[in-house]
C-alpha cells in the first residue's frame, strides 16, 4: 500500500535499512528536512515519492551505502542481542519449571522410584554428601546463568541502541 | 562502461565534491542534491539521498563537517552542513593528491 503521509514513507524506508537506531534517527532527520525541503518547492508527496522511489528502492541505497561498515556490523550485534535476551529467558524459565527431580538427576545426583502397595515413591539419592551451596547450584545455577546472560543481552541491545 | 567501473569512480570522488560544495557556504541535503544535479555532470547527476547522507555522516564524524538546525524566519527547519577547519585543511590536501592523481594517470594512459 503506498503511504499516505511522509511520516509512513519514511517509516518505511528505516524500516528496511539495517543500520543501528542511532544512525536510523540521522537519516529520519534528514530525510524529514529533504521532503519538507521539496514540497516547499512545489513538489507533491507523490512526485517525491516517484524520485526517491520506492521504500525498498530508497532503503536498498543506503543498505549498499553501509555494506562492511562499523555501522552495519553494530547492527548485527544490536539484532543478536535482541533475538538472545528472550530466547535465554524462555529457557531458564522452562529450567526453572522443570520438576527438581529432573533436576537433580541432569546435575546433582539420581532419583530411584519404588512402588508400594500404597502407591508409587520417590527418593532422592545423591551421589554423595553434598554441601548446600552445591545444592543450590545442581537445583538453580542453570536457570540463573541463563537468566543472567538474558538480562546481558537486554542490556547490550538497549546499550548499542543509546550510543550507536 | 559498466555500471559498477562508474561506481567506484563515483565513490572515490564523493568525499572530495561534498566537501568541495559544503566549503562554498553552509548547506542542506536537498540543497547539496540539487547543486549536483546541475553542476555534477552525468556522475553525480542523479545522486540520491542514500548515497549523499552516509558519505555525510562518515564526513561529520570525522570531524570535517559540522551540522546545526536552523529555522529562518518562517520557514521551516533545516539541517545545515557546514565545513570546519579540519575538513577545509583535509580537502585542501585532497585537491593537490587529486591534481597528482590526474597527472600520473593521464600520463600512464598516454603510454
Amino acid at each position: 500500500m503506498a503511504p499516505k503521509t511522509r511520516e509512513q514513507y519514511i517509516r518505511q524506508i528505516l524500516r528496511r535499512i539495517r543500520v543501528t537506531d542511532g544512525v536510523k534517527r540521522r537519516i529520519r532527520a534528514d530525510l524529514l528536512a529533504d521532503i519538507a525541503a521539496k514540497q516547499d518547492a512545489g513538489q507533491t508527496l507523490a512526485q517525491i515519492q516517484a524520485e526517491m522511489g520506492s521504500p525498498d528502492r530508497a532503503a536498498a541505497e543506503f543498505n549498499a551505502a553501509y555494506d562492511g561498515t562499523p555501522a552495519r556490523r553494530w547492527y548485527v550485534w544490536q539484532q543478536a542481542a535482541k533475538a538472545a535476551a528472550p530466547v535465554l529467558l524462555v529457557l531458564a524459565v522452562l529450567c526453572l519449571a522443570a520438576s527438581p527431580a529432573v533436576r537433580m538427576a541432569l546435575f546433582g545426583g539420581s532419583v530411584g522410584i519404588i512402588g508400594g502397595a500404597d502407591g508409587p515413591t520417590s527418593i532422592y539419592v545423591t551421589a554423595g554428601p553434598q554441601s548446600p551451596v552445591g545444592s543450590f547450584l545442581a537445583l538453580y545455577g542453570l536457570p540463573l546463568a541463563l537468566l543472567a546472560l538474558a538480562v546481558l543481552c537486554l542490556a547490550a541491545w538497549l546499550l548499542i541502541r543509546r550510543i550507536r | 562502461m559498466e555500471e559498477k567501473y562508474r561506481q567506484q569512480f563515483k565513490k572515490g570522488a564523493l568525499e572530495m565534491v561534498l566537501l568541495s560544495v559544503v566549503a562554498r557556504g553552509k548547506t542542506y541535503g536537498y540543497e547539496i542534491i540539487l547543486t549536483l544535479n546541475r553542476r555534477g555532470g552525468p556522475l553525480f547527476q542523479n545522486i540520491r539521498e542514500g548515497t549523499l547522507y552516509p558519505v555525510l555522516y562518515r564526513l561529520e564524524d570525522a570531524g570535517l563537517l559540522t551540522s546545526e538546525v536552523l529555522a529562518p524566519p518562517g520557514g521551516r527547519a533545516k539541517k545545515y552542513y557546514r565545513i570546519t577547519d579540519a575538513g577545509r585543511r583535509t580537502l585542501a590536501q585532497m585537491q593537490q593528491f587529486w591534481q597528482e592523481y590526474k597527472r600520473c594517470i593521464d600520463d600512464i594512459m598516454e603510454v
